[in-house]
């Protein structure tokens, strides 16, 4: 085992080399969360300058391996040995496992459908609060616990996820709201507001 | 016979185990889990013993309420009786016997070194199944070496920061204390020894530090360290769960033990807070007799056969418990 930032990006995620794009999102928001200052169970073994490192390089991991030619591009930099590796050593011992329990229908999650498929590829272009709600609910996520791991007002992540626009607050803290919501659920959060602010005007 | 030859030859004897239950914290339900979870062994018809390790805060005979034994450990020690079996008590459960550290001499808590090589050979020289140790609260060499003795060595912690970072010391301590048993070269010795401090000059803070520094004074040393460090693997236990979040934080440990440490903790299971525990250990009797019914009963049944079944607990498990 080499240390956390020798590790290359699907070890940094605990993930195997073949993993799902859904896979790298959750390996992604557990492993956020999990390595955030805060966090109860790396109390004690990092200071704030390795976390601050550790979260850089998650988000680097995150961005080339969600992006199709970015992550050939790196795949192409791994030698076979390293690929085989993580194929193999992805054992239950070290896949992730979302730190986030309350799943909001059924014991499985959902599975992402071809419209969500499309949603995550486009979320620049397009991005409702419908959408967001249901790519939230395809990760067995409930409103609930992203209001405690935002702090955000649950009644404006409903304004956000029902189009609510009139009960929306104003741009400077929606905006921030928007950013917080897309971390948590593992989106990227700048194409997340990209996306919304083209269906939505901003009370000024 | 050197200490390293004595615990290296005992590991692993087959069909007899030994299980440690330590963690580092006082008072995160050590002797509550090592008591109950020998109940639980007996009543599948296992012949099991409990030893009480907490030498010089010795709590298991209250936890199974058992009035005070007549012989106990340090009788043993200080040879006031010839063989460990003559300190061995009944606890009116089939199957389970008790070496009670009750109203022990007050001087046990610091055994000289051949007191506890002596009380190690006995132990693995008892006829049981199951040999249970109860560890004591820190990081003693003691308690290191009862830990490392063991078959399944059990790190018992609660969802608090005090607690975790007590175990996050205890797992430290315990492979560093391993690393200089197996290893015969002073100078390699030493610098384990400097890198237990955590603010030490050589700048070791993890165990990969460690290893590369000693690699490179003796490569075949370091891979044998690698090899000890991927060979270490301790179990984890959950203890007074209130919450999902609680419940997951067994998986993120072991995660972060993973990229830490670079040793593999398994996941055994959760116990839910529950004030049946209280109340029974308000009464001095065991959950297990007194609540059989109870979730932490049912969660600690779980533990064992997690244990028996050498497995760890799935996601899958905690999804299914909606809240």
């Amino acid at each position: 085992m080499k240390r956390i930032l020798d590790q290359n990006y699907y070890e940094l995620l605990d993930i195997h080399a073949n993993a799902t794009r859904d896979e790298i999102r959750r390996a992604y928001r557990v492993m956020k969360e999990a390595f955030q200052e805060d966090s109860l169970a790396i109390y004690s073994l990092y200071d704030s300058s390795e976390l601050t490192q550790i979260q850089r390089r998650l988000d680097e991991a995150y961005r080339t391996l969600l992006d199709e030619g970015g992550r050939g591009a790196y795949d192409s930099t791994l030698s076979p040995t390293s690929r085989e590796e993580i194929v193999k050593e992805s054992q239950p011992q070290t896949d992730p496992v979302p730190l986030k329990v309350n799943v909001s229908s059924g014991n499985e999650p959902p599975v992402i459908d071809g419209e969500l498929e499309t949603f995550l590829n486009n979320i620049g272009e397009t991005c409702t609060g419908e959408l967001l709600k249901r790519f939230r609910e395809s990760q067995g996520i409930s409103l609930e616990w992203v209001a405690q791991k935002t702090r955000i007002n649950i009644t404006y992540l409903n304004f956000i996820e029902s189009n609510h626009h009139s009960g929306l607050p104003h741009w400077v803290y929606l905006k921030s709201y928007l950013f917080q919501y897309a971390e948590v659920l593992g989106i990227d959060p700048q194409q997340v507001l990209e996306g919304f602010l083209k269906n939505y005007t901003p009370k000024r | 016979m050197k200490e390293e030859v004595l615990i290296n030859e005992f590991r692993g004897v087959p069909n007899r185990e030994i299980w440690a239950i330590g963690g580092g914290k006082g008072g995160t339900g050590k002797s509550f889990i090592a008591g109950n979870v020998g109940i639980y062994l007996a009543k599948m018809g296992k012949r099991v013993i409990l030893i009480d390790a907490d030498l010089g805060c010795a709590n298991l005979h209250t936890c199974l309420g058992i009035p005070y034994p007549e012989a106990t450990l340090s009788d043993f020690i200080k040879g006031k009786v010839a063989h460990i079996k003559d300190v061995v008590v009944p606890t009116g459960i089939p199957n389970l016997t008790l070496i009670s550290g009750a109203q022990d001499i007050l001087e046990i808590a610091n055994p000289r070194y051949n007191q506890k090589m002596k009380l190690i050979r006995k132990i693995h020289e008892l006829d049981f199944d199951y040999i249970l140790l109860d560890l004591g609260a820190g990081t003693s060499f003691n308690i290191l070496d009862f830990f490392l003795i063991s078959d399944n060595g059990i790190l018992v912690v609660l969802p608090e920061p005090t607690s975790i970072e007590n175990v996050y010391r205890f797992i430290k301590a315990s492979f560093y204390r391993r690393f200089k048993k197996v290893v015969k070269n002073k100078n390699i010795k030493e610098i384990i020894a400097i890198a237990m401090d955590q603010k030490n000059e050589r700048g070791i803070k993890t165990p990969h530090d460690l290893i590369d520094q000693v690699t490179c004074i003796d490569e075949t040393v370091g891979r044998k360290l690698q090899q000890e460090m991927y060979s270490f693997k301790p179990k984890m236990v959950v203890n007074q769960v209130r919450s999902p979040d609680d419940m997951a934080l067994g998986f993120s440990m072991r995660s972060s033990c993973s990229k830490y440490f670079g040793i593999g903790v398994e996941y055994l299971g959760y116990i839910d807070y529950d004030d049946c525990v209280w109340q029974a250990t308000k009464r001095k009797r065991p959950l297990m007799t007194e609540f059989p019914y109870a979730t932490s009963a049912r969660c600690l049944e779980k533990i064992v056969i997690n244990l028996l079944k050498q497995e760890q607990l799935t996601f899958e498990s905690i999804i299914s418990r909606k809240s």
